[in-house]
């Protein structure tokens, strides 16, 4: 009876390491594993769908040249900035100059 | 052979019962991940790849933006540019989304990669214990004067995956390291990247250290570091070069010439398992 009680805590045992073999990212040697659960953020999608902004997500890490004449200091300033801080340039400078590959966009707000 | 009759039919009966616990579990993850909310589309749904966010208990706009580099857009409610990531180049810095009711988000876009996010210059060998968008809202939540209550890590372009996992290895000296890693098949693995770090620490500028990664011996990318600087790339892994159910080999080969220097590589898994 005792011996029957075994063999089926034995086989139990096989079958579950069975079942779970395999069933886990393996990795030998690394120096470091990161892992996190990923978690739905709802409610910040809930709020965050009142933004008004449509950002111009194709143009965003692109990199413009952007020449920058301020209207009262006659200070010229170039800097390279990515394509999406345009919005701000444009509502707050007077006249403004993008340059990419030979792209040209000027604007006066 | 009758006991072992037995113990073979309580065995299967155990392999039934793991299976009917695995669906049920399944199930929960689904009812954990609902559709999106009948209230519009948000941006970030539509620009933000990798994400990660957190939520204290109010937001003073004037207080956060003094974290920003850039600002693209601010009202009475919230407040949306980029924050940088101090010793990165412009390209690194991290876009961010704050509200006057406390939530801050920190991501990149969606058309980069995931590795994008390991912070190569605070890490220090083993285990990461921080990310460039953890560091954007740390610098928040800094201008705010409060501690970074948590963070949690979500991918808008994958709205199935339900984990990240980065493994990652370093080399100095003029050697090689490597580390093998199996995916079963029962995972769905969304977006496999890498991600290449240089650190190139002499004197001289024109010494360099060059670092290659390379998968099952393909290589992905080698590149070089002068002088006292760090080089950075990233990329993806294609579903054929990680194929589940075998062990891969990934391989970091730092190379110095006339100097010191590291190279680290980096795997970005995301997945649901």
């Amino acid at each position: 009876m005792i011996s029957r009680k075994l063999l089926c805590v034995v086989m139990l045992f096989l079958a579950f390491g069975a079942f779970g073999y395999g069933t886990k990212i393996t990795i030998d040697n690394a120096s470091g594993i990161w892992e996190k659960p990923f978690v739905y953020p709802m409610e910040v999608l809930s709020i965050a769908s009142r933004v008004e902004t449509r950002i111009l997500a194709e143009y965003a890490t692109t990199l413009f040249e952007v020449s920058i004449v301020y209207p009262n200091q006659l200070i010229e300033q170039t800097s390279t900035v990515p394509a999406r801080i345009m919005v701000e340039y444009a509502s707050s400078i007077a006249t403004f100059d993008l340059v990419n590959d030979g792209l040209v966009a000027s604007g006066y707000d | 052979m009758r006991r072992l009759l037995s113990g073979l039919v309580i065995a299967l009966f155990g392999i039934l019962a793991v299976s009917l616990l695995s669906a049920a579990q399944q199930g929960v993850i689904s009812l954990a991940n609902p559709s999106i909310p009948a209230v519009g589309s948000s941006f970030l749904e539509e620009e933000a790849g990798i994400t990660c966010y957190t939520k204290v208990y109010a937001v003073d706009l004037i207080e956060a933006e003094r974290a920003f580099k850039n600002v693209e857009k601010k009202t009475s409610e919230y407040i949306v540019g980029s924050v940088r990531v101090p010793g990165y180049a412009e390209s690194h810095d991290v876009h961010v989304y704050a509200d006057r009711t406390g939530w801050i988000v920190a991501y990149y876009l969606a058309k980069e990669p995931a590795s994008k996010i390991i912070d190569w210059l605070d890490y220090s060998g083993g285990m990461i214990t921080s990310t460039k968008l953890e560091d954007a809202l740390v610098k928040v939540t800094n201008a705010l004067s409060v501690e970074l209550p948590y963070v949690i890590y979500y991918d808008f372009r994958y709205p199935a995956a339900t984990k990240i996992m980065i493994i990652t290895d370093e080399e100095t000296g003029n050697e090689a390291e490597t580390f093998r890693m199996r995916i079963p098949s029962d995972y769905t693995v969304h977006s496999r990247t890498w991600s290449l770090a240089v650190h190139a620490n002499t004197k001289w500028s024109d010494s360099y250290t060059q670092g290659t990664v390379k998968i099952d011996g393909t290589e992905l990318r080698s590149g070089r570091a002068y002088g006292k600087s760090w080089s950075i790339w990233n990329g993806s892994i294609t579903p054929t070069q990680l194929s589940p159910d075998t062990y891969h080999t990934v391989l970091v080969r730092n190379n110095e010439n006339h100097g010191k220097g590291t190279s680290y590589v980096g795997i970005v898994l995301i997945y649901r398992g």
